[in-house]
């Protein structure tokens, strides 16, 4: 079972995702508000996949995905953002997020996206 | 001098030489022709082989028959010397030894000096000559010369006995086969037995045998004492001491001739006492082997060129076939299946040209068969290929492949051309294509999202969206809109390929953008209804009226003309701002933008503001058409044309009250292309007497005038030309007034008298007004623009004045096709 760790500033977003992520026999091993936190939860828990906010307080989710894949560059980074704007989703691939969603999202996206990980 | 004739013998060098000369140039000269023909190669190894048979056997043969007379000879030689000596009997060999031991004592020195003077072959006296002639005529001595003359003469052809043989030849036709017959004793000085002392020899006195007066080298005398250097028999020599009877193993050849030398051992009382010695005259033996030499060397030559005939012929018998089968190899190596070799050999050869005929006829029809099979196979791969260029020349998208390093293959469809017509696409990068086409933050998202699709651990799904060509504009305008898509092609887990269709949805994107076009039309349509409903209709009318009156002005826009305009504009803006007249409002607005933004002219600047203008005046006249609806939506239906209404608008927004005579007009006259250019003429002669030649009703009754003013408006129509009047009892014109403006403007001097003529002309000139700027008059524009359109129109407008009256006249030609 693939271990998850979800990052995301809106408690009820991380709810949402953790009540949809349980739907999908994915294991929630970490939740964090920042990107500061989600590096200090990376280095306890090492999860295979992290869910992650662009926009948070303290450290942005993009900062915190390199750092995530200098530490271990096989972790799969889903960056699920509101920012609705392909050419922002590009560039975050580019720099090695391994899929992003938009918000709001279906749990169909969700699901396929988890689906080629499992 | 001696030399000996060991080439005749078995050390023969010149045969070694020549054998080994035979195979080493055979094998060199093969290995130089290596790349000349097979047959001179084979002809050469024929002839090196036979040629070195032939002199290995003639050489045999040679030595074995040199071997054969030497045995024989010595044989010869060897009874000759057993038998005499037995003719040595005690006395003699007393003799010997007494000669010796006198010799000894008479002896001059014999040094090594005296030795090494001595050659081989020579020989130096070791008596005085009174020593020496009296030994030599000692009786034991005569007899032992005697004795040896004995022996010699016994081996003549015909043998006749005498008491005393002399030393000259008994019979000069029948000379003895032993030529030389002497005893010699060895030396104390020479233990080596080089040299040698001389006893006793047949011929020891000088004698001149062939009668020629003088003693020949080979007459000289070996006297008694004489020692010789025997250098090259000592071996021999030492053989006879030991008691053998020896012989020299070749023939030794001097200045005397040709010898056989032998040696015997004389004994006395069991021991070596002296030695016997005899030569042979080996001449005939060595003649023969001489011919023998050069017969053989003959035979030698002949078997060569024998040998060099016959391997010609045979190599060229044996080369001949491969030569046939090479030629027709070639042929078939040329294509050329029919070729055959022709030979009719019921050998090896044969069977190798018949196999390889056969081998060349099955070779042929394979090829035929290959041949079909491969034609066929081009063919249906034309068809395909055919059948892919018809699809890719018929589709309507543009499709193609894409290498993973951006750069487009060679087979697209056609329709890609019409997306990138002025560039050459196969082998381009698609990136740099896009490159001036699209906007730079859309081309780098497009590299990466390429990036992504060549990379295999992205899935489909997540890259699902963001497609950034999904639907775009080329070149930045509007006309040309492509959605693109790419489809993987992989190849195992990589992906070798992307297909690329680029759809030109242009008419769709721009129908699309009608539609939202026609959607923002007509809430700005609703809004204008609303406003031009809510506004009070002669504030309206001027507003219209103004905007169409400054419209022309508008539109000429150039670095003169700018600031004026952007007042103009300002002000029309304000007006539709306090109006409320939002459509308008922002129509101005944005043709004001377009002017301010930068100080210098652009040709984009002047297009745009062309095109916001237009807009403008658009919206005016659909503003217009809307009032007119309205106004027939809301008012009776009015009798009156529309150039009249307008003149009546013109006086009732001022609140003029006038009589307007018109039933000598009638606008359904005027010729249509004319009917603007006098409507708007009329307006503006209308407005002119509205602002100009109003009076109050008092002053009008003063100057005995009706109360309200008269306008009277005439149209005839001419065969030529059409006429139109316009007069009214105003003020006319105020010539002081014009004056003053004139001079301001500094169209006159001040002395200049004004008179109605010249200020009938002032008033049409640009710029030119006497009064107060306000809605309806006062930037000079109106009879300007008047006389303008006339005159382009190829009119004539005049006006008279005078104290009380103006009036207006238009004449414009009518063409005679007309009516």
């Amino acid at each position: 079972m693939k271990r998850v760790m979800l990052v995301d500033d809106s408690d009820l977003m991380r709810t949402i995702q953790q009540t949809h992520l349980r739907t999908l026999k994915l294991e929630v091993i970490a939740e964090a508000r920042n990107g500061v936190e989600a590096l200090d939860l990376f280095g306890i828990h090492r999860p295979d996949i992290v869910t992650m906010d662009i926009t948070m307080p303290h450290m942005d989710g993009l900062t915190c995905m390199k750092q995530i894949l200098a530490i271990q560059p096989t972790t799969r980074i889903i960056i699920i953002t509101a920012i609705n704007d392909p050419a922002v989703a590009l560039e975050a691939m580019d720099i090695g997020a391994y899929a992003v969603i938009q918000k709001p999202f279906s749990i169909a996206r969700l699901q396929e996206i988890f689906e080629t990980l499992v | 001098m001696i030399e000996t004739l060991a080439f005749l013998g078995p050390e023969n060098h010149v045969f070694w030489g020549i054998f080994l000369g035979v195979i080493l140039g055979g094998w060199l000269i093969t290995a130089y022709l290596a790349r000349r023909s097979f047959g001179l190669k084979l002809g050469l190894a024929f002839t090196t082989v036979s040629l070195a048979l032939t002199s290995f056997s003639v050489f045999f043969y040679q030595k074995v028959t040199y071997d054969s007379l030497y045995a024989a000879t010595t044989a010869r030689i060897k009874d000759i010397g057993r038998t005499g000596l037995f003719l040595f009997d005690d006395e003699a060999r007393r003799t010997i030894l007494r000669i010796d031991r006198e010799t000894e004592e008479r002896s001059l020195k014999r040094d090594s000096t005296f030795l090494q003077a001595i050659a081989p072959g020579n020989s130096g006296d070791s008596l005085k000559p009174a020593d020496l002639s009296e030994l030599q005529n000692d009786p034991g001595f005569l007899h032992l010369v005697q004795t040896l003359r004995k022996i010699k003469n016994a081996t003549r052809e015909h043998v006749v006995l005498e008491e005393n043989i002399p030393q000259a030849p008994l019979d000069p036709d029948d000379v003895p086969v032993i030529r030389y017959a002497n005893i010699f004793v060895p030396i104390s000085e020479s233990p080596d037995i080089r040299y040698v002392k001389w006893i006793a020899d047949s011929d020891f006195e000088e004698l001149d045998g062939n009668k020629n007066g003088k003693i020949d080298e080979d007459e000289q005398s070996s006297p008694l004492g004489m020692i010789y250097n025997y250098a090259d028999a000592s071996e021999e020599i030492k053989g006879a001491l030991r008691g053998e009877v020896t012989a020299t193993r070749n023939y030794i050849s001097d200045t005397y001739g040709v010898w056989l030398s032998a040696f015997f051992p004389i004994y006395y009382q069991g021991r070596v006492i002296a030695v016997h010695s005899m030569d042979l005259d080996a001449r005939k033996d060595v003649n023969l082997m001489r011919k023998l030499w050069f017969e053989s060397l003959g035979i030698l030559g002949l078997a060569f060129l024998i040998s060099v005939f016959i391997s010609l012929l045979l190599s060229k018998y044996l080369t001949r076939p491969i030569k046939l089968l090479s030629i027709a190899a070639n042929q078939i190596r040329a294509r050329d299946f029919s070729a055959r070799a022709n030979l009719n050999r019921k050998d090896e050869f044969g069977n190798l040209t018949a196999a390889f005929n056969e081998m060349a006829m099955a070779v042929g029809q394979y090829a035929q068969t290959l041949e079909r099979s491969v034609e066929e196979r081009t063919l249906e791969l034309r068809q395909a290929k055919q059948e892919t260029d018809r699809i890719l020349a018929t589709v309507s998208d543009g499709l193609f492949l894409l290498n993973p390093d951006g750069t487009i293959r060679g087979n697209y469809s056609r329709a890609l051309e019409t997306i990138f017509p002025t560039e050459p696409i196969p082998g381009r990068n698609l990136l740099n294509l896009l490159a001036s086409r699209i906007p730079d933050d859309r081309l780098k998202s497009t590299e990466t999202y390429l990036k992504l699709l060549f990379d295999p651990s992205r899935p489909d799904i997540v890259l699902k969206g963001l497609n950034p060509l999904q639907k775009i504009a080329f070149n930045g305008s509007d006309e040309i809109w492509i959605s693109a898509a790419f489809h993987r092609i992989k190849n195992g887990d990589q992906v070798s390929e992307l297909l690329g269709v680029f759809s030109n949805i242009t008419e769709s994107a721009q129908l699309e953008q009608k539609l939202g076009n026609e959607r923002r039309k007509s809430e700005v349509q609703t809004t204008l209804v609303l406003d031009l409903l809510r506004t009070p209709r002669l504030l309206l009318s001027t507003f219209l009226d103004d905007l169409n009156e400054y419209s022309d002005a508008l539109e000429r826009l150039n670095s003169d003309t700018r600031p004026g305009l952007l007042r103009l504009l300002h002000t029309l803006k304000g007006n539709a701002a306090s109006l409320k007249l939002e459509a308008f409002a922002q129509a101005l607005h944005h043709a004001e933008e377009t002017i301010t933004v930068k100080p210098e002219l652009t040709d984009v600047m002047r297009q745009e503001y062309a095109q916001a203008i237009m807009l403008l005046r658009e919206l005016s006249a659909e503003s217009l058409s809307l009032v007119e609806h309205i106004r027939e939506a809301s008012a009776p239906a009015s009798t009156e044309d529309f150039t009249v209404q307008a003149i009546r608008g013109v006086f009732s927004r001022r609140g003029v009250a006038v009589d307007l005579d018109v039933k000598d007009f009638h606008s359904n006259q005027i010729p249509s292309e004319y009917q603007r250019l006098v409507r708007d003429a009329l307006v503006q002669f209308a407005r002119n007497s509205s602002v100009h030649g109003f009076e109050e009703v008092s002053q009008r009754r003063s100057n005995g005038k009706k109360d309200t003013m008269q306008i009277r408006i005439t149209g005839e129509l001419h065969p030529q030309k059409i006429v139109v009047t316009y007069s009214d009892d105003g003020r006319g014109l105020d010539l002081k007034k014009i004056q003053s403006q004139a001079i301001k403007l500094g169209l006159m001097d001040t002395e200049q008298a004004m008179d109605q003529k010249t200020a009938c002309e002032l008033i049409f000139s640009a710029g030119f007004s006497t009064m107060e700027l306000s809605i309806d008059a006062g930037r000079g524009i109106g009879l300007n623009s008047v006389r303008q359109s006339v005159l382009d129109a190829n009119g004539i407008v005049t006006v008279e004045a005078t104290q009380g009256h103006t009036a207006f006249k238009i004449e414009l030609p009518v063409t005679s096709d007309r009516n």
